[in-house]
């Protein structure tokens, strides 16, 4: 009796751990555009990791601020620290499930993102349209969204309005390959 | 005793189903980073601070230093008797930055070299210390007037060490030990090596304004020298690519050998200069 108890218990632990497979992409890339007449600011960050559950469809992403590279370096001071002032909020993340994840579908796929995206200490909810594509045991995935710098409660002063997009386009690519915890 | 058995083994089951994803990748330390900006401008006011101008990055700061204000309305409050210098900096590295201006304060030539030797991190390195290296010449001194003048007479040289530790977000602060040579001085008594110590902070009042404060202590002043040791206090307004610097100071020259040397002015007679440097990024 006792040994059928052990067994059933390493059946549900173990078997657990193979149903619940991660994904981690640790040089993940998101790069933000700012397009307005006076001029266009570009930014990148290649360091951004994420993990992806593929037993719940479950997705995390986190980067730090001051890791985004810009053309001009006085951008990205101004950017740390008048804008998302990373000395306080030195990372952004986000939290979400992928609706409808099909994780053993070959080639690829559309789905839809939903979580909280959290940015210079304010959480929005967003719903971000994404590819995912399977190949050779890895995931791709990526897609754009939009973000409005005001939801954020990231201040443009009055005299710097016309170089600043009030939207800033996010673009997004991760690789991931299976996580060994 | 089998209770707390079972307990332990069912325990992970749960754990496992409230793992949070965030966290796992959670693990990245934050500070790894320098501390930016710890100053606005590339001066503080008079005394030049630890920024640096990027790699291959051209500041152009314009820099006024009016009359003094105590002539009142007959001079317009010293805007008569301004002296003003232009300087271009450009950054060879993020490290190394070279520079070159010239001010009508005695038709002052200058050329300047700026190394960054070490900076100041959230954990790591307390300080950032910059040195300062600098060349200038006299173009004033008149030939006719001084016949034995020659080249060298003309030239002064200035080195100084740029401390600085931004202490908080809205503070910080520097010191800045110096050391310049004239070649000729204005008085027998003075010696031509001369030592200063010079110190000053900022305090950002909102996020793109500050308020700032520079004093250069002479170390080696001749007993009966006129010229008298540099205080200025100043308002940082930064606007993106520009930054406006606009101060009171009770010397109107800019370049170190003057400033430090030659300094005339008096706060006690209200008998200061109002000015300004403008900081252009292109």
């Amino acid at each position: 009796m006792n040994k059928f108890i052990i067994l059933v218990y390493f059946i549900l632990v173990t078997g657990q751990q193979l149903v619940a497979q991660k994904y981690i992409a640790r040089q993940g890339r998101i790069a933000l555009f700012s397009y307005t007449p006076v001029e266009n600011i570009k930014a990148e960050n290649n360091q951004v990791l994420s993990i992806i559950d593929l037993s719940k469809g479950r997705i995390a992403v986190s980067m730090l601020m001051h890791a985004f590279i810009f053309e001009k370096a006085l951008m990205r001071e101004h950017f740390n620290e008048s804008y998302v002032e990373s000395d306080i909020y030195p990372k952004a993340t986000f939290e979400g499930e992928i609706i409808d994840f099909e994780p053993l579908l070959a080639g690829e796929q559309t789905r839809i993102i939903k979580g909280n995206f959290t940015m210079h200490g304010v959480s929005q909810e967003l719903e971000i349209k994404a590819k995912i594509n399977y190949v050779d045991d890895g995931y791709q995935l990526s897609g754009n969204f939009e973000a409005i710098v005001d939801d954020y409660h990231i201040k443009i002063p009055p005299l710097l309005a016309g170089n600043i997009a009030k939207v800033i386009s996010v673009d997004f690519k991760f690789e991931y390959e299976p996580y060994q915890e | 005793m089998n209770k707390i058995i079972c307990f332990l083994l069912v325990l992970p089951l749960f754990v496992w189903g409230q793992d949070d994803l965030l966290d796992e990748i959670d693990t990245v330390a934050v500070s790894g980073a320098y501390e930016i900006a710890a100053f606005k401008g590339l001066k503080l006011i008079n005394l030049e601070t630890t920024k640096m101008v990027s790699h291959r990055q051209f500041f152009f700061v314009v820099s006024h230093r009016f009359g003094s204000v105590k002539t009142g309305i007959e001079d317009f409050f010293g805007l008569d008797q301004a002296v003003t210098r232009l300087n271009f900096i450009y950054g060879i590295s993020d490290g190394i930055n070279v520079g070159i201006s010239r001010s009508s304060f005695q038709k002052t030539y200058e050329t300047s070299l700026k190394l960054r030797l070490a900076r100041q991190a959230p954990s790591g390195f307390p300080v950032t210390i910059v040195w300062f290296n600098s060349l200038q010449l006299n173009g004033f001194l008149d030939e006719q007037e001084l016949p034995e003048l020659k080249l060298e007479h003309r030239l002064g040289y200035a080195s100084q060490l740029l401390v600085s530790r931004k202490v908080s977000r809205d503070v910080s602060i520097e010191l800045v030990p110096t050391f310049f040579h004239d070649n000729l001085v204005p008085l027998e008594e003075q010696d031509n090596s001369q030592f200063a110590l010079g110190f000053g902070g900022r305090y950002k009042f909102s996020k793109r304004c500050a308020i700032t404060v520079d004093y250069g202590l002479h170390l080696n002043r001749a007993e009966n020298s006129p010229f008298v040791n540099p205080l200025s206090v100043g308002l940082d307004i930064e606007t993106g690519g520009h930054v406006f610097q606009l101060h009171f100071t009770n010397a109107q020259p800019m370049n170190i050998n003057n400033f430090l040397g030659e300094a005339t002015g008096d706060w006690g007679k209200g008998d200061v200069y109002f000015g300004f440097n403008i900081l252009r990024v292109f």
